[in-house]
């Protein structure tokens, strides 16, 4: 176990003694930490952390002991809504939505086919709503037209695992993390994404030093300010430098020729990519300096284990899949994986978003089938018991598809569950613009901005009002059980779907209801058997013995009987043509691999290596946008605060959004701490209150993508581009191009007035006043001359290690290997 | 056949126009659907040799049409992005080169739609699927 002490981490609001407490698992991020709901009275009342649990053993982070606000929260719907002639939602019984859904399913596949219903869903639900959208979607609908959320978070985890090892699912877990040496943070600032991942790194690293820590990030956050080794790349260079690295690793031969010729293919095309790749190039490219980066490939080839992580500053970030696979490419080259300690391990952002990749409810068919595999979409068919050629074929359609489509007026019905497109999308506008072409069905908790274009709004429960199964980042399946009975008036979304199938009459191939089972725990049932034989074979799982051990990892078979923390310690990769679960992309082209170009890979259970070649970001910063956009999250909330923004301390901690600007540029710019800026991209543009802060580079501004109201005029994505990763289709969120435009009044001064009262006037200090006009005392402005005048708002943020006492606070020094810097 | 040949022709035309268009514009999207329009047109000459032997190998012909609904669908999509890029890029400045490499996707594409029928006459409904995406496929409606 990671952690040597128990801390439980409790925030409970309760008038009297707490009734009971319920075995749960954190439902905001994808770090897994077990916890208890305390209920007192059919409510919800607080929250504490399960010290048991291996993840977390008692902890919590602030998300997650606040997230149960939401469940109390006032505006909670309670009924289901549907669009009336005049524009306006107005309450429906449930039968009559159901009724509504289901005419208007049926429309939508009479007029276009079975392309004309998309389902998009979340990585916030549980095992088995996800498998019964699979179920639903492919075998009921006929659709390829499943995505999630998932897409803008970890599609590319996904597409970085398949192309290199042949299937998804994680080869290291935590446990590598604990005793590894050397760790690499690339693109992942755990600290505000993972706080309690982040605290377990630390509370090793404080007692033993161990491990080293390369922190890769445009910005100096709150992990990097913990790194040994912090590489403050250029936006967009993340290729880049692993390419410079690898040429590094190849130079010095610090490489395992063994690992590479038994267990791998492709090392002639890494070495010709990375070539041209010199020290000197990678710089230059990337704007870290040389010594920085020699004794970063110097850690990485010479450390005798090594854990890498990625996160949104890989996968939201151009060349997002190839730089993942480029992680891959360093592990296999040093035979880094599959035994202690050593392992790639690309995170998942949301709580469960691992699992709808796992069982289909979003990418390929169940169980890591391949879905151009005619033997796996036999399978499926026989599970289902439904005819094969009733199942689509072929890769998986996105988000952007989706898009692409409504635009067109091609879909009938969009189906939005669990998550607020309408915040999250890039370039929102032109998103928003294509779903009002279509009928929208969105399925939350509360009235997100997405309602504000749905024709049809199913308000449901929410954890610890509904049972289920999650899987963490680290393939970890763990229980959430029913603390309260939903509010009256609102459905679970497992009940949601068997409602559907049963109105919409889907039938197997005999005639019976195509979903036969009536609960969650019948469903899983139905589920181990998909998953038998598959490499997240989970038949060895029940409800009891998951909740019993605290989790369990995947595979859990009769080999395996309490999981699998580490995969391919025998170091045979799912690369067999029928085992794969797909046949993957070309690199260099984007397109889909035919199955005779799989097997002409010749990888036959050996990982695949890759060539990579570096594309600079579409957009960039030009005369016209002179900053780099990049934006992200804050440690007090979580995506677009639909429940975190109904916690009142998270909401107070953070209230609105704003931009992070370098010091340097605010003062060439004029801009002072707080002002009220526009920022403009060549897609709209949005009013925030500026950060001057030094952890980010001159050059380059942030804004975090929380706030998305359509009143206020701060959502991120009013400004990011909507192109994505060729392979994993996934949004480039982190480079786009914009500029900053200072938003102030005029004010003539008067016979009479004196700047201290003008100041005064517009809730300014002198000092303020002065300073936006770049005035020197003493202050006397002459009568009718003009004074700009700033707006001025409070976008301060505390860092949560102040929140609380702990264990620990990280005070690792920066390496200083750049000799100009340390002169 | 002769159907199929004579449209892969036409649709190789357009790409070889659309590579002409994007080629003036540098930058990363420009590279991506050059490159993928290069690929698809080198994909459309192994299916014209194949097709021109005496005795075609279905089978091999059958991969590299595989291959080329695969390519193409990357270049719809590479081309897309291409076209709401250039507009940032360059404005309204741009409109005709958006508009043309727009027409020439739209043309390429629906001559790759109009070959289905002949596939599914050579391979079948069910084979068809695995070839060509769905989106190139004619959907029916269904009842349910
Ligand atoms: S780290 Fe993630 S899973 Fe753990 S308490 Fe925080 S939000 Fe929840």
């Amino acid at each position: 176990m990671a952690w040597d002490t128990e801390r439980t981490d409790i925030n409970v609001n309760s008038q009297g003694d707490v009734e009971k407490w319920v075995y749960s698992t954190c439902n905001i991020c994808s770090i897994g930490c077990g916890c208890y709901i305390a209920v007192n009275g059919n409510r919800i009342v607080g929250i504490k952390g399960n010290a048991k649990h291996p993840v977390n053993r008692g902890r919590l982070g602030p998300k997650g002991e606040n997230q149960w606000h939401a469940n109390n929260s006032a505006d909670r719907l309670l009924t289901p809504l549907l669009r009336d002639s005049d524009g306006v939602l107005r309450p429906v019984s449930w039968d009559n939505a159901m009724e509504v859904l289901v005419t208007r399913s049926r429309a939508a596949l009479h007029r276009f086919g079975s392309e004309g219903i998309a389902i998009y869903s979340t990585g916030q639900g549980m095992l088995e709503d996800y498998y019964t959208i699979a179920k639903i979607g492919r075998a009921g609908l006929r659709s390829h037209l499943l995505d999630a959320n998932t897409r803008l978070c970890t599609a590319t985890t996904e597409w970085c695992l398949l192309q290199s090892f042949g299937a998804d699912g994680t080869p290291a877990g935590y446990e590598d993390i604990d005793v590894t040496q050397t760790l690499m943070l690339f693109g992942h600032n755990v600290a505000e994404t993972g706080t309690v991942l982040f605290e377990r790194i630390m509370a090793r690293k404080q007692k033993t030093g161990k491990p080293y820590i390369i922190v890769v990030d445009p910005r100096r956050t709150w992990t990097a300010q913990a790194a040994d080794l912090h590489l403050q790349i250029l936006p967009g260079t993340n290729l880049a430098l692993l390419n410079g690295i690898t040429h590094l690793l190849l130079k010095h031969g610090w490489i395992d020729r063994d690992f590479i010729a038994n267990h791998t293919v492709g090392f002639a095309d890494v070495e010709q990519a990375v070539r041209d790749w010199t020290l000197e190039r990678t710089a230059k490219e990337t704007d870290v300096p040389e010594t920085q980066i020699a004794e970063a490939a110097r850690r990485l080839g010479t450390t005798p284990s090594l854990v890498c992580t990625t996160l949104q500053g890989a996968y939201q970030s151009v060349d997002a899949t190839a730089t993942c696979i480029a992680i891959n490419n360093i592990h296999l080259l040093r035979g880094l994986i599959g035994k202690p300690g050593c392992g790639p391990l690309h995170m998942a952002g949301q709580p469960s978003s691992s699992t709808n990749r796992t069982v289909g409810g979003v990418g390929s068919y169940p169980a890591h089938r391949n879905p151009s595999n005619p033997k796996h979409l036999q399978e499926m068919a026989e599970l289902w018991n439904v005819d094969a050629a009733r199942l689509e074929i072929g890769a998986e359609k996105d988000i952007e598809y989706f898009v692409d489509k409504m635009e067109r007026g091609q879909l009938g019905l969009f189906w939005n569950i669990h998550t607020n497109p309408m915040v999250s999308l890039p370039n929102r506008l032109r998103a928003r613009r294509a779903f009002e072409r279509t009928f929208v069905v969105v399925q939350d908790c509360f009235l997100t901005e997405t309602c504000e274009v749905a024709d049809l709004v199913l308000p449901t429960a929410m954890w610890g009002e509904k049972e289920g199964l999650m899987e963490n980042a680290d393939r970890m399946i763990n229980v959430c059980e029913v603390a309260v009975n939903p509010p009256p008036g609102v459905r679970s979304d497992f009940d949601i779907f068997i409602d559907y199938a049963r109105r919409m009459d889907f039938r197997d191939k005999d005639g019976n209801p195509l979903i036969q089972y009536t609960t969650p725990r019948e469903c899983f049932e139905e589920w181990k058997r998909v998953s038998k034989g598959r490499p997240c074979d989970m038949t060895a799982m029940t409800y009891e013995k998951i909740k019993e051990q605290n989790g369990m990892q995947w595979p859990a078979n009769e080999a395996h009987p309490n999981g699998t923390p580490r995969l391919y310690q025998d170091l045979v990769f799912h690369t067999q043509v029928d085992d794969a679960q797909t046949y993957g992309f070309h690199m260099k082209t984007g397109r889909a691999r035919t199955r005779k170009e799989f097997e002409a890979l010749g990888a036959n259970g050996r990982a695949i290596l890759y060539g990579l070649t570096y594309d600079p970001p579409a957009e960039q910063p030009s005369a016209k946008y002179p900053f780099w956009l990049t934006t992200g999250r804050v440690v007090w909330h979580w995506h677009t605060r639909t429940k975190t923004g109904r916690a009142p301390a998270l909401h107070m901690a953070t209230s609105q959004g704003y931009v992070e600007i370098h010091p340097d540029d605010a003062t060439l710019l004029g801009i002072l701490p707080g002002e009220l800026v526009r920022i403009s991209s060549p897609r709209g543009n949005i009013t925030v209150p500026a950060r001057i802060v030094d952890t980010i580079r001159p050059g380059l501004v942030f804004v975090p993508f929380h706030f998305g109201s359509w009143q206020e005029h701060q959502a991120a994505n009013e400004l990011t581009v909507d192109l994505v990763d060729p392979i994993s289709k996934q949004p480039v969120y982190k480079q786009s191009a914009c500029r900053i435009e200072k938003v102030r009044q005029h004010h003539t001064v008067a016979h009479g007035e004196t700047f201290g009262r003008i100041a005064e006037r517009y809730q300014l200090t002198p000092e303020q006043l002065a300073k936006a006009n770049r005035m020197t005392p003493p202050y006397r402005p002459d009568v009718g001359s003009h004074l700009e005048i700033p707006s001025m708002a409070n976008p301060v943020s505390p860092p949560y290690m102040l929140y609380r006492k702990l264990d620990l606070f990280p005070h690792f020094r920066l390496a200083n290997l750049d000799p100009k810097e340390g002169e | 056949m002769d159907d199929l040949v004579r449209r892969l022709l036409h649709a190789q035309v357009m790409l070889v126009q659309m590579r002409r268009v994007v080629s003036q514009v540098p930058g990363t999207p420009s590279k991506r659907l050059a490159t993928s329009t290069r690929e698809e047109c080198g994909i459309i000459d192994q299916i014209l040799s194949i097709a021109r032997t005496q005795t075609p190998d279905p089978e091999h012909l059958k991969e590299r049409l595989t291959a080329l609904y695969h390519a193409d669908a990357t270049t719809q999509r590479s081309g897309k992005e291409w076209v709401r890029w250039l507009a940032w890029e360059r404005g309204s400045a741009s409109y005709r080169e958006r508009r043309g490499v727009e027409r020439l996707l739209h043309v390429t594409f629906h001559e790759l739609a109009a070959c289905i029928p002949t596939l599914v006459g050579l391979y079948g409904e069910q084979e068809t699927k695995y070839i060509a995406p769905v989106e190139y496929r004619p959907q029916t409606a269904r009842e349910v």
